[in-house]
């Protein structure tokens, strides 16, 4: 069945009920239309009815005041009949009056001259009969009065006189009359109005009214008025016109009014309604059947069409979708068409791209089933692997694998199908592939599994990976080298996300902040809890500024997990993202403490030098100054007088102070540069502590102090020299801290192992930070007042006998104990005991000296040591000399202006020719070096001016 | 008369001796405290004074000295050792003393100054 003739079924099923319901309501309003029709004529028949009811009661009401007439009482005919003349003038719808008695003898009739004989019209009608009968006014049938000679009618009233009907009274009705009531109503064209009275007869009527008096109405007409008072019928008129007759009959008068309407002018009217209706109900089926034509025509055919299209795209032919025409359904199957033809495009296109990308792609793609056996080869394969797929399609996969891999392939494909575990298959790992020329090559292996109907299939994507493991080996030992370096340059690196406020460190940064590998935190608030307090605000403004300059370089403090703290350089870069905002910054940090302190030791000690160079200047000049003046004395007084004498004085202990701060300074340099000579020998330091302690007692350096020594024997392997070095330079500190009058305290005591020599006094003290310094180069108490060298010296002498420095004060003002530990030793046997000063004796000595002032001087030394002294300014008449007086010593200085002492020294050897002399080497050169230079030119002993005249006295004694 | 004001004592005897030798009296002080004593007991013709000495200081005693003893002429002395530092010399000459002489003080030249005062 077709679409239309669905549609056309659907449209009949709709119409039937309508059709049906359309005849029904037609059926309706015809009847509705009829009974409008019904009512109004019934309304206008009982309009009519009453009026003639009205005229003809009128005419009653009329006569009957007539009929009170008092000359009718008085049965004065005559004079009546004069009074009913008057009134029938006035009263056009009469047009006879008489009277008559009961039994219908006429008296009077006005339309009978006076005097003639009146018929009886008693028997005319029933009227006289039922007025008799009823005592009630009445009206008569239609009837030809004997008279008149022609149809009419009466309407009679009784004349009572004592109860007694007495005359009855009529009134001829002029019949127009009731014919001018029908014709007021003005009947349409076609109606008939109709009075009959009560025998049938027509008394009125609107059409051909003369011709139809009296004659009788229709029979149905009188039958309908026979059988109720009123009624609708549809019958003929007198002329056999078809009409609908709506009648009333009067209960008063016995009258019936009647119309004729025809009944084309009824039913016409409800016919045209009828046929209006067919006309719709026939225009509606047209309609739908039009529609119902057109409607399947416009959806069929794009069916039809697309229909067409799908097969098309079934059969997976390129094909253009049609037009759908506009209905949205078909609309929505085309557009979904459209789709399906633009996936199968898409799909075309993919398809197109991965056999492209297949055949193109670096990447070997092979595809096996489940035995192993090569189901696809691509162009990627073959290049990596060396064979034509022809080669390998069919074969097992295994040819392209080395051992192990290759015994081992039937087992993994085995073992995943059989377990479903799988070891590859979507994870992809790092395996070796095998060549056609048997090579081997590292390669990463990704495989998926699909399957076709119950098969499965396995494709292998494989690249090679040569190049990125040679890569990355290099990376690991660039990384490697990275990490080297940074590790012995004490570098670390870091990464600070900007955005995320993350910071990683490598591990060797971790080990500069002293944190185990790992431990750090990785955000910023970390590393700022690391940095010393006091840097922080330069590290954030360092970092603040970078974030805009691109890049930092700061130093700053760290403290470590154990509080201490160390120094680091930070170098940093700002990489910027897209927008230019700061992204990341990556930075290295060196651990500078080292460097730092090593700074800081040579700012310190380049400060220290500038002061030390002050000082030495201002020491020398103290003593020079003292001399000067001494010799100033000297020169121009007695010398047997006190001021020569106390000058003499000034001089040995100023010359002696000199001697020892320029001692003091050679063997600070001797120590420095590892030159300095330790003659060492067991010796009782208490001892040695108190010949010093007697010696500056005897020169008058303690007379303003209160000196205390407390000793205990303890023997120390030690430079006796050194000894008193040290033992002089602490007291030397003492003296020169402690204000008159106070007390300097020396011990010197055995404590375990060591022997224990203290210094205290009541002096100026030291803070806790001096403490640490006191010992160091350079570093003086009072900067006017020493060179800084003495306390150094100290240290350095002991700790170069094996011993140690320390001090102890109480803060300053509170004096200070210093300290000095040499390692104890035993005592020697008494034999081994040397005896340090030799016999004293005179002896023959030269003196080859070109300074005067040196010359005389110690001429003037040895003089009053007893000695017999010649002396020579240079080294010709020191040898002249020397041939002369054969001296038994000779003391040379080195630096002589013919020659040099050395010279001299060989020379004397050689002229003494065997003889013994004893050679001593004078020269303002301290170093070790001088002295070998010295003792292999012959010399016997080496000093270094100034000379004390004890020294001599000493170095005479032992040549001797 | 002189009054010596150092706070080394060898120098000072030394150096007394010397202007003593060379027939001028001298009081010696060890520091400027009681040079001010020993001038305010009987004020000397001259002050021979080093710049730097413990308790009160050459400056303050030549300040002192000039507001107190205008008569009084001033030689100042210098330890030599501002080679670092500043010119104290320059400060004492700027102060208003009569000559200055830097350590060590040659005799002969201080004899002549204190003759030409």
């Amino acid at each position: 069945m077709s679409l239309r003739a669905y549609l056309a079924a659907f449209a009949a099923a709709i119409l039937f009920p309508v059709a049906v319901f359309a005849a029904i309501v037609g059926y309706f309003i015809v009847e509705q239309h009829r009974e409008t029709i019904r009512r109004g004529a019934h309304d206008r028949v009982l309009a009519v009815s009453t009026a003639i009811d009205i005229e003809l009661l009128g005419s009653i009401d009329a006569l009957r005041a007539l009929a009170a007439a008092p000359s009718l009482a008085r049965g004065d005919v005559r004079y009546f009949r004069r009074v009913a003349s008057v009134l029938l003038a006035d009263h056009p719808d009469w047009i006879n009056i008489n009277l008559a008695l009961p039994d219908g003898q006429q008296l009077m009739n006005l339309s009978v001259p006076e005097g003639r004989p009146l018929p009886n019209i008693g028997e005319l009608d029933g009227s006289f009969a039922r007025l008799r009968e009823t005592g009630q006014p009445g009206i008569s049938d239609l009837a030809v009065g004997p008279v008149l000679k022609r149809w009419s009618l009466a309407v009679r009233v009784p004349v009572w006189e004592r109860g007694t009907l007495k005359y009855v009274l009529s009134a001829g009705l002029n019949l127009d009359a009731i014919k001018r009531v029908i014709d007021a109503q003005q009947l349409p064209h076609g109606w008939v109005g109709v009075v009959i009275e009560r025998q049938g007869r027509i008394v009125a009527r609107s059409l051909r009214s003369e011709e139809s008096v009296g004659k009788l109405a229709s029979a149905s007409l009188r039958e309908g008025v026979a059988r109720a008072p009123t009624g609708w019928f549809r019958g003929g008129t007198i002329e056999g016109t078809e009409v609908y007759t709506p009648y009333r009959r009067s209960e008063v008068t016995g009258w019936a009014f009647a119309m004729g309407i025809p009944v084309e002018v009824v039913d016409a009217a409800a016919w045209r309604v009828a046929a209006l209706l067919a006309l719709g109900l026939a225009a509606a089926v047209a309609l739908a059947l039009v529609l119902a034509r057109k409607v399947g025509r416009s959806i069929s055919g794009p069916i039809r069409a697309l229909a067409g299209a799908t097969e098309a795209i079934g059969r997976g032919e390129r094909v253009t979708i049609p037009e759908a025409g506009r209905v949205a359904e078909l609309r929505s199957l085309e557009s979904a068409l459209r789709g399906a033809v633009k996936a199968q495009d898409a799909l075309t296109r993919a398809e197109e791209q991965t056999r492209a990308i297949v055949n193109h792609v670096l990447d070997g793609i092979i595809t096996i089933d489940e035995r192993g056996t090569v189901q696809s080869f691509n162009p990627g394969a073959e290049k990596l692997f060396g064979f034509q797929a022809a080669e390998v399609i069919a074969q097992n996969v295994k040819m392209l694998m080395p051992e192990p891999y290759r015994s081992g392939h039937d087992g993994y494909i085995g073992n995943y199908l059989h377990t479903g575990q799988a070891k590859i298959i979507g994870i992809g790992r790092e395996v070796e592939g095998r060549r056609k020329d048997g090579s081997t090559f590292p390669m990463d292996l990704a495989v998926s599994e699909f399957r076709i109907g119950a098969r499965r299939f396995f494709t292998g994507i494989v690249r090679d990976i040569t190049e990125r493991k040679r890569a990355e080996e290099e990376l690991r030992a660039s990384e490697e080298r990275l990490r080297m370096a940074l590790t012995a340059g004490r570098m670390g690196n870091w990464e600070w996300d900007v955005r995320t406020n993350a910071v990683s460190w490598s591990p060797d940064l971790e080990a500069i902040h002293g944190l185990a590998p790992g431990t750090f935190a990785g955000t910023f608030e970390a590393y700022k809890k690391d940095i010393h307090p006091e840097d922080w605000e330069h590290v954030q403004r360092a970092i603040a500024e970078s974030l805009e300059r691109g890049e930092h370089h700061m130093e700053y403090r760290i403290v470590l997990p154990d509080g201490e703290v160390r120094w680091v350089e930070g170098r940093g870069k700002v990489f910027l993202d897209a927008s230019g905002a700061p992204m990341r910054v990556v930075g290295v940090c060196t651990d500078v403490t080292e460097r730092k302190l090593a700074e800081e030791a040579l700012r310190k000690s380049d400060r220290a030098k500038d002061e030390f160079l002050a000082t030495l200047s201002h020491e020398l000049r103290n003593p020079l100054a003292a001399l000067t003046s001494a010799a100033h004395v000297l020169k121009v007084s007695d010398p047997s007088r006190p001021p020569a004498m106390e000058a003499r004085m000034v001089v040995e202990r100023q010359t002696k102070h000199m001697a020892r701060l320029v001692g003091d300074l050679l063997d600070i340099s001797r120590i420095t540069f590892g030159k300095l000579a330790l003659d060492r020998e067991p010796l009782e330091l208490g001892d040695a502590v108190a010949r010093v302690v007697e010696m500056w007692r005897a020169s008058g350096r303690f007379e303003r102090h209160d000196v205390s020594l407390e000793v205990a024997p303890v023997w120390v392997d030690a430079d006796p020299a050194r000894v008193e070095q040290i033992t002089a330079n602490l007291l030397d500190n003492a003296v020169k801290f402690t204000p008159a009058g106070k007390a300097v305290r020396l011990s010197v005591a055995r404590e375990n192992s060591d022997a224990v020599l203290r210094v205290s006094d009541d002096g100026a003290g030291l803070t806790a930070e001096a403490a640490e310094s006191v010992f160091d180069l350079f570093v003086s108490g009072d900067q006017s007042a020493g060179l800084g060298v003495g306390l150094a010296l100290v240290k350095r002498l002991a700790e170069l006998q094996g011993g140690s420095t320390s001090v102890a004060s109480a803060g300053p003002g509170r004096g200070a104990t210093f300290e000095v530990r040499l390692p104890a030793a035993q005592a020697p046997a008494p034999r081994e005991r040397r005896e340090r000063v030799g016999p004293a004796g005179t002896r023959s000595v030269l003196i080859v000296e070109d300074n005067e002032d040196a010359r005389q001087m110690l001429e003037a030394v040895l003089a009053l040591e007893g000695h017999e002294v010649r002396a020579a300014s240079d080294g010709k008449t020191g040898l002249a000399l020397a041939g002369s007086a054969r001296p038994e010593v000779a003391l040379i200085d080195i630096r002589l202006p013919d020659m040099d002492g050395y010279e001299l020294a060989r020379r004397l050897r050689a002229a003494c020719d065997g003889a013994r002399i004893g050679l001593v080497a004078l020269t303002g050169f301290g170093g070790a070096q001088d002295e070998q230079r010295a003792l292999d030119a012959g010399f016997d002993a080496h000093l270094v001016k100034p000379v004390s005249p004890e020294r001599l006295k000493q170095v005479i004694a032992t040549l001797a | 008369m002189i009054i010596l004001a150092e706070d080394d004592a060898d120098q000072r005897r030394a150096l007394k001796s010397a202007l003593e030798v060379s027939g001028y009296s001298v009081r010696e002080a060890a520091n400027g405290r009681q040079a001010l004593a020993l001038q305010r007991e009987r004020p000397a013709r001259f002050l021979i004074t080093d710049l730097f000495m413990p308790e009160a200081d050459g400056m303050e005693a030549i300040e002192v000295f000039h507001r107190e003893f205008p008569a009084t002429r001033i030689i100042a002395v210098s330890g030599g050792g501002e080679r670092a530092r500043r010119d104290y010399l320059a400060d004492a000459t700027l102060i208003g003393v009569d000559a200055t002489f830097r350590k060590p003080v040659e005799i002969e030249e201080l004899l002549r100054t204190l003759r030409a005062l």
